[in-house]
C-alpha cells in the first residue's frame, strides 16, 4: 500500500484529485513538457502533502450514523462495510444519506514505525 | 536577456561566480547559471574545479566543490579506476587544506558531500570510507587507500584528533548517511553502496561515542545530528548489523539532556526518535527514561513549561514528555506503579498550563492528541481484554476525569475583550481545540456513558448557581458534544430534564439578568442537538420554540435559532399541529416587522411547513398550507409588479426592501428590475422550502399497478397546484434570464418527485411534463433541467406504471432536439451528459419508446453524437456515452420485433462503435477513463458475436488505430486475452495494460 520510496501511503492517488492529477501528469508527458521522472515525484509528494494536510490543516468534521454490515481487518488495513448511512455535517448541522458506504482505514503509522 | 559567452580566462570565470552569489536581477543570475552550468558540464569542468578549489575565497571553493559533484554525478561511468583513485585522493586533500586554512563551513561540508558523492560511485574503491578520511585527518595528508591497512583502530585514531578534525569527521559521517540513504535501497545498481555503507557502522559508532562527549568546536551537537541521520537510516534498513551497534550511543546520548547547551538538539533527537521508531529503544533505554523523567531536573523543566508553554526548553521537554507517553501508552495505562502515576499525574497537568488556549498555551493541543489515544488504547483494552481483571482500570478511570475537568476549564471563552485582540489564527485555533475536546469526550463516553453526562449536567448547575458564565457556557458545549452519543434511554433523558426543568430556558431569554452572547448561543445551539429528547419531553417544547423565535430577529442569533427552530420543528412535527396557526401568525408578525436574513426566513418557512405536513385531516392542512402560501404568492405578485411598473419602488417598505439583502451600503443601490428579482428570488427559495418542509417522512405502500391518478381527487388540492404552476411560469416568463429561478423551480419539482402521497407539490405528471418539453433551448440552466427531468424520470418508474410510456415518447423528441441543437457536443458538458443519461434511462426501462421514436433519423443523430462525445476529451458526458453502449449492448426485451430492430442496429452500429472503443483503448482516453470504458467492452464481448471482427477490423487498420507503439503480437495478444475473458473482470486490467503499451514506457510512472 505504501510506496516504496516515502513513509506515506498512495491510496489518495485513487481519489478524485489523485486521479486528475495523474490524467494532468499523463498530458505533460504527451506534450513532452515533462519526463515520467518528474511524475513520479510529483506523485510522491502528492501522497505526502495528502497525508500531512489531512492529518494536520483538515479540521472540518463529520459524524455518521448507519448499521455496521461487515467489517474485517486484514494486512493492517480496516474496512467496514456500513448500511443506511446518514452523515451529519459539521457546519450547520445538515445530513447526507447514503444506502451503502464502504470505509478503508490504514493506520498513520506505517508496521515498521510502531 | 541574451546569453552570455563563456568566459575564456579563470579571472572571468571567478568574476562570474562572484556576480552568482552578488545581490542582481533574476534574469542576471539565469543568464550566469545557464553559463556556468555550461562550463560544468564541459570537458574542462575536472580542470576548471581543480583550478577553483585552490581560490582563497570561499564562495568560489564551494563552487569547486559543486563543479565536483556536478562531474561525478555526470561522468564518473568514464573514469578509470586510477582516475578515481586520485581524485578521490585529491578531494580529501583540498579539504585537508581547507580544513587547515580557515575556510568557512559551508565550503567544508560542501566538500564532503563531493567525497560522498565520489562513494556512491566509487564505494569499492574505499569500503572503509570514514575510516580512511578519520586516518587522514589524524595524519594531516591525503594517502592512497592501500596505506589504511598501516593505520591503528579506529577508536585509537579517532582519539587522536582534535575538536576541529573530529567536527570534520562528523560532517562527512553525517552526510555520508544522508547522501547515501537518498539513493534507492532496492535498486541492484545501489545495493552495494548501501552494504558497504552499513560496514561503515562501527567506525561511525567510535566517531561518535567520542563525539558525544565533546563540547568543543560543537562536536557533540553535530554528533546528535549525525546519530539521528543514522537511526533515520537504520529504521529504513532494518539490519541488526546497524541498529545493534547504534543502540549503545543511546546512554552517552542521553547525557547530553544534562548539558544545557545541549538540550534542544538532545530532546528533539529523543522525540524524533519516540515519535517515529520508538522500537529503536531497549527497555533499558525507556527505564532510564522513565527515571530521568521523575528526576528533580525534569520536575524543574516541567514547572518551567506550566508556567510558560513559550519556554523553549519548557516546550521541547512537554513535547519529549507526550511523545514517551505515546511510545509507552499501553504500559502506562495497565502500570499501577508509583513512576508511572507520576508520570500520568503530569500528563493530565499539561493539560493546565498557564494561559488561554493555542495563543498562550501550545501544549494543551499536542497534551489533548496524547490522552485521545489513551483513552482509545483503554477502550480498546475494556473491549477486548475478557479475561484480565483490569486493576489498572481505576486509576485510568481517576486520571481521564481529570482531563475532563482539565480540558473543560481550558475550553471556556475568554473576556470578550480579550478575545478581540486575538488574531484570525489564534481564533481558528481556539474553535479548532474546542472541537478535538469534543472528539475525545464522545470517546470518553464510550467508557463512562451516564456518568460523563452526569457530570456535566452537575457542573452546569453549580455554575448556574454562581452565575459562572464562561462555565455555563463550557458545561453546554460539552454537553452538547455528546448529543450524537445520547441515546433513547430513559437514564439520559433524566438527566437532561435536570438541565431543561432548571432556569435553563430563563436564563437564555435573559428574563432575569444579562449574558453573553456566547452562552446564548450554544444554549440555542443545544437545544437543537437534544431535538430528539423534546420529542419525548413535550413539556418543554414552548419554552425552547419562543426562545428560539425570540431570537430570530436577533443579526448574530438570527440565523441559528431559525436553524433550530427548522430541526426541532421537523422533529416534533406531530405534536405542533395544534400550533401551526399560531406558527403562521408569529411569522407574520415577525416579517411586518423586520427583513429577516433570506436563509433564517427559509428555515422558518420550512419549519411551519412540516407541522402543516403532520396534521392529519387534509382541509385543514390544505387551509394551513395556502395561509403560508399566500406570503410567498403576494411576494412574487409585487415582485412582477414592480418589474412592469419601476415606479412603484418603495424602499421605505419592509416589502420591497426584502429584494435588498444582497447590497451594501457602498456600493449603488439596485435598480427595480434587480430589487424585484431578488424578491422573486426569495420568494422562490421559500417556495422551495416548503416543498422540503412538506416531504413526508413516512414511507407508503406504492400500487404499481394501480391506473395512474392523472390529476388528484380533491379539486381544493388541483387548485393550489395549478395556482403553484402558474406561480413558477409567470416568475419564469417575467424572469427568464435569470438561471437562479429555474435552478429553484427545478428544486421545487424535485421536492414533489420524492413523495407517494397526494400534496401541494406532488403535480400530475402530464403537467411536469409539459412544462420540460416546453422549455426552448435557450432556458439558462438548461443542463440543470435535464437533470432534474432524469429526476422526474425515476420517479415516475417509482410510481403507477399505466401512462409512463406516454411521458417518455413525450420527453424523448425534447432531449433530441436539444442535443440536436448543440453547436458542437462538448460546447454545454452538461447539457451533453444528461441528455444521454435520460435517454438512457428511457432506454433502459422502455426501449421500445426509444426505437419507435419518429422521425427516425432523431435516434440515428442520437447514437452518432454519442459516439462523438465518446470521441472527445470531456469526462463527465464520455462517462455518460460509457454507460449508455453499455446499456444498449446488452439490451433486452420480450418483444420480438423490438429485439429485432435492436439486433439490426447494432448490426449497423457495432463496427462503428468498435472503432471509437478501440480508439480511446489504443491511446486516445485519459488513464482516469479506462474503467469506464471498459464496461461496454466488457458487454460487446460477452454478448455480440461478431465483436472479435469488429475489434480486429480497427487494432489492425493502421489508418483508425492511433498507436504505433503497440506491436502486432501485443494487439493479437489483447484481442485474445479479451475475448477469453468473456467480459470477466480482468479485462479492466488488461485493457489498463493495453493501453499503456500503445502509449509507450513513459507512462508506466503510475498503475
Amino acid at each position: 500500500m505504501a510506496t516504496n520510496s516515502t513513509n506515506f501511503y498512495d491510496l489518495y492517488r485513487h481519489g478524485s484529485l489523485g486521479v486528475s492529477l495523474t490524467d494532468a501528469l499523463d498530458d505533460l508527458i504527451s506534450a513532452e513538457r515533462i519526463d515520467p521522472q518528474l511524475a513520479i515525484k510529483v506523485l510522491n509528494q502528492f501522497d505526502r502533502i495528502v497525508a500531512e494536510s489531512l492529518q494536520e490543516r483538515v479540521k472540518a468534521r463529520l459524524t455518521f450514523k448507519g448499521s455496521l454490515d461487515t467489517y474485517r481487518f486484514c494486512d493492517e488495513v480496516w474496512t467496514f462495510l456500513i448500511k443506511n448511512v446518514t452523515f451529519k455535517m459539521d457546519n450547520g448541522g445538515s445530513t447526507v444519506q447514503a444506502d451503502k458506504v464502504k470505509i478503508v482505514s490504514c493506520s498513520a503509522k506505517r508496521t515498521d514505525e510502531k | 536577456m541574451e546569453p552570455l559567452p563563456l568566459p575564456t580566462t579563470l579571472e572571468e570565470v571567478q568574476r562570474l561566480i562572484q556576480a552568482l552569489y552578488s545581490q542582481n536581477t533574476p534574469e542576471t543570475i539565469t543568464a550566469i547559471q545557464e553559463v556556468l552550468q555550461r562550463l560544468q558540464k564541459s570537458d574542462q569542468g575536472w580542470q576548471l574545479a581543480k583550478s577553483l578549489v585552490e581560490s582563497p575565497q570561499d564562495n568560489i571553493k564551494f563552487f569547486a566543490a559543486l563543479t565536483l559533484i556536478v562531474k561525478l554525478n555526470r561522468e564518473s561511468a568514464n573514469l578509470s579506476e586510477d582516475a578515481a583513485k586520485e581524485l578521490l585522493q585529491n578531494i580529501v586533500q583540498w579539504l585537508l587544506d581547507s580544513m587547515n586554512n580557515g575556510t568557512a563551513n559551508f565550503v567544508i561540508k560542501k566538500l564532503c558531500s563531493a567525497l560522498v558523492t565520489h562513494f556512491i560511485y566509487f564505494s569499492q574503491l574505499w569500503p572503509k570510507c570514514l575510516r580512511q578520511l578519520v586516518y587522514c585527518l589524524d595524519i594531516g595528508r591525503s594517502v592512497p587507500v592501500e596505506a589504511l591497512d598501516e593505520a591503528l583502530q579506529t577508536n585509537a585514531v579517532v582519539g587522536n584528533l582534535d575538536s576541529r578534525k573530529m567536527w570534520v569527521a562528523i560532517q562527512f559521517a553525517t552526510a555520508l548517511v544522508e547522501e547515501v540513504g537518498k539513493t534507492d535501497m532496492n535498486s541492484a545498481k545501489f545495493l552495494q553502496v548501501h552494504d558497504r555503507l552499513v560496514g561503515n557502522t562501527l567506525d561511525v559508532i567510535s566517531l561518535l561515542d567520542r563525539g558525544l562527549t565533546r563540547t568543543e568546536e560543537g562536536c557533540s551537537q553535530v554528533s546528535l545530528v549525525c546519530f539521528q541521520a543514522w537511526i533515520l537510516y537504520a529504521q529504513r534498513a532494518t539490519t541488526e548489523n546497524l541498529t545493534t551497534p547504534l543502540k549503545t550511543l543511546v546512554g552517552p546520548a542521553m547525557n547530553c539532556f544534562l548539558i544545557e547547551d545541549l538540550f534542544q538538539e538532545t530532546a528533539g533527537l529523543f522525540t524524533d526518535v519516540l515519535q517515529n521508531y520508538s522500537t529503536f529503544f531497549t527497555d533499558a533505554h525507556y527505564a532510564d527514561l522513565s527515571s530521568l523523567f521523575d528526576s528533580q531536573w525534569a520536575a524543574q523543566l516541567y514547572n518551567q513549561l506550566r508556567e510558560d508553554t513559550n519556554d523553549q526548553d519548557g516546550m521541547s521537554f512537554g513535547l519529549l514528555l507526550l511523545a514517551y507517553g505515546d511510545a509507552k501508552v499501553h504500559d502506562l495505562m495497565t502500570s499501577t506503579d508509583e513512576v508511572s502515576q507520576r508520570l500520568l499525574d503530569r500528563l493530565v497537568g499539561l493539560l493546565a498550563a498557564n494561559g488561554y488556549l493555542v495563543g498562550e498555551d501550545n501544549i494543551f493541543v499536542p497534551t489533548l492528541e496524547f490522552w485521545s489515544t489513551f483513552v482509545e488504547c483503554v477502550v480498546d483494552s475494556s473491549f477486548s481484554d475478557e479475561t484480565g481483571t483490569q486493576s489498572w482500570r481505576p486509576y485510568a478511570d481517576q486520571h481521564l476525569k481529570n482531563v475532563v475537568i482539565n480540558s473543560w476549564r481550558k475550553i471556556q471563552w475568554p473576556p470578550a475583550e480579550t478575545f478581540a485582540e486575538w488574531d484570525s489564527s489564534e481564533r481558528v485555533g481556539f474553535g479548532d481545540a474546542r472541537k478535538d475536546v469534543a472528539d475525545m469526550l464522545q470517546s470518553i463516553f464510550t467508557l463512562n456513558g451516564v456518568t460523563l453526562v452526569s457530570f456535566f449536567v452537575d457542573l452546569f448547575l453549580q455554575s448556574l448557581q454562581t452565575q459562572a458564565w464562561a462555565e455555563v457556557e463550557g458545561s453546554e458545549f460539552c454537553l452538547g458534544a455528546l448529543s450524537d452519543c445520547v441515546t433513547e434511554n430513559p437514564e439520559y433523558d433524566r438527566e437532561l430534564s435536570r438541565i431543561f426543568s432548571s432556569p435553563f430556558f430563563d436564563l437564555l431569554s435573559e428574563a432575569q439578568v444579562p449574558i453573553p452572547l456566547r452562552l446564548r448561543q450554544t444554549g440555542l445551539s443545544l437545544i437543537e442537538r437534544y431535538c430528539e429528547y423534546f420529542e419525548r419531553h413535550s413539556e418543554y417544547l414552548p419554552h425552547a420554540l419562543n426562545l428560539l423565535f425570540a431570537a430570530v430577529g436577533d443579526s448574530v442569533l438570527g440565523g441559528p435559532s431559525a436553524r433550530s427552530i427548522s430541526t426541532l420543528c421537523s422533529s416534533c412535527r406531530s405534536i405542533l399541529t395544534g400550533e401551526a396557526a399560531a406558527f403562521i401568525r408569529h411569522y407574520q408578525t415577525i416579517r411586518s416587522g423586520q427583513v429577516l436574513d433570506s436563509i433564517a426566513e427559509e428555515k422558518i418557512v420550512h419549519a411551519i411547513a412540516s407541522i402543516i405536513q403532520a396534521i392529519p385531516q387534509e382541509d385543514v392542512r390544505l387551509a394551513m398550507f395556502e395561509d403560508l402560501y399566500q406570503f410567498i404568492k403576494q411576494d412574487v405578485e409585487r415582485a412582477v409588479q414592480l418589474k412592469a411598473q419601476p415606479g412603484i419602488l418603495n424602499l421605505a417598505d419592509p416589502n420591497f426592501s426584502r429584494g435588498l439583502e444582497n447590497w451594501s451600503s457602498p456600493q449603488p443601490v439596485p435598480g427595480p428590475d434587480e430589487i424585484a428579482l431578488q424578491i422573486a428570488l426569495r420568494a422562490l427559495r421559500c417556495l422551495s422550502s416548503m416543498a422540503k418542509g412538506l416531504q413526508d417522512t413516512k414511507d407508503h405502500v406504492v400500487e404499481l399497478d394501480a391506473e395512474n391518478q392523472q390529476a388528484p381527487t380533491n379539486g381544493r388540492l388541483a387548485n393550489t397546484q395549478s395556482d403553484i404552476i402558474n406561480l413558477m411560469a409567470g416568475v419564469q416568463s417575467t424572469f427568464g434570464a435569470s438561471g437562479e429561478v429555474v435552478e429553484t423551480i427545478c428544486n421545487i419539482f424535485r421536492a414533489g418527485f420524492s413523495e407517494t402521497e397526494p400534496g401541494p407539490f406532488v403535480f400530475p405528471a402530464e403537467v411536469v411534463t409539459q412544462f420540460f418539453v416546453r422549455q426552448p433551448f435557450a432556458t439558462p440552466r438548461l443542463g440543470t433541467l435535464l437533470s432534474t427531468a432524469c429526476s422526474f424520470v425515476g420517479s415516475l418508474y417509482r410510481g403507477p406504471r399505466m401512462y409512463v410510456p406516454n411521458h417518455l415518447a413525450q420527453l424523448l423528441p425534447w432531449v433530441i432536439n436539444t442535443l440536436q441543437t448543440l453547436p458542437e457536443p462538448e460546447s454545454d458538458v452538461e447539457i451533453s451528459q444528461n441528455g444521454i443519461v435520460l435517454v438512457d434511462r428511457i432506454m433502459g426501462r422502455y426501449p421500445s419508446v426509444v426505437f419507435q421514436l419518429q422521425p427516425p433519423q432523431l435516434l440515428e443523430f442520437f447514437f452518432l453524437f454519442t459516439l462523438k462525445v465518446l470521441n472527445g476529451k470531456e469526462p463527465l458526458p464520455k462517462g455518460a456515452a460509457a454507460d449508455f453502449w453499455s446499456g444498449f449492448i446488452s439490451l433486452k426485451t420480450e418483444d420480438p420485433a423490438l429485439q429485432n430492430t435492436i439486433a439490426n442496429a447494432m448490426a449497423h452500429l457495432g463496427p462503428l462503435f468498435a472503432r471509437t472503443l478501440m480508439q480511446n483503448i489504443g491511446g486516445n482516453a485519459a488513464r482516469s477513463e479506462l474503467d469506464k470504458l471498459s464496461d461496454p467492452l466488457k458487454k460487446l464481448v460477452a454478448s455480440q458475436a461478431r465483436a472479435q471482427a469488429w475489434l480486429e477490423q480497427v487494432l489492425f487498420d493502421e489508418g483508425a488505430f492511433p498507436s504505433a507503439q503497440a506491436s502486432h503480437e501485443e494487439k493479437m495478444v489483447f484481442l485474445k486475452k479479451v475475448m477469453a475473458l468473456r467480459g470477466g473482470r480482468m479485462t479492466n486490467q488488461v485493457v489498463r495494460e493495453f493501453w499503456l503499451a500503445c502509449r509507450g514506457s513513459n507512462f508506466t510512472y503510475a498503475s
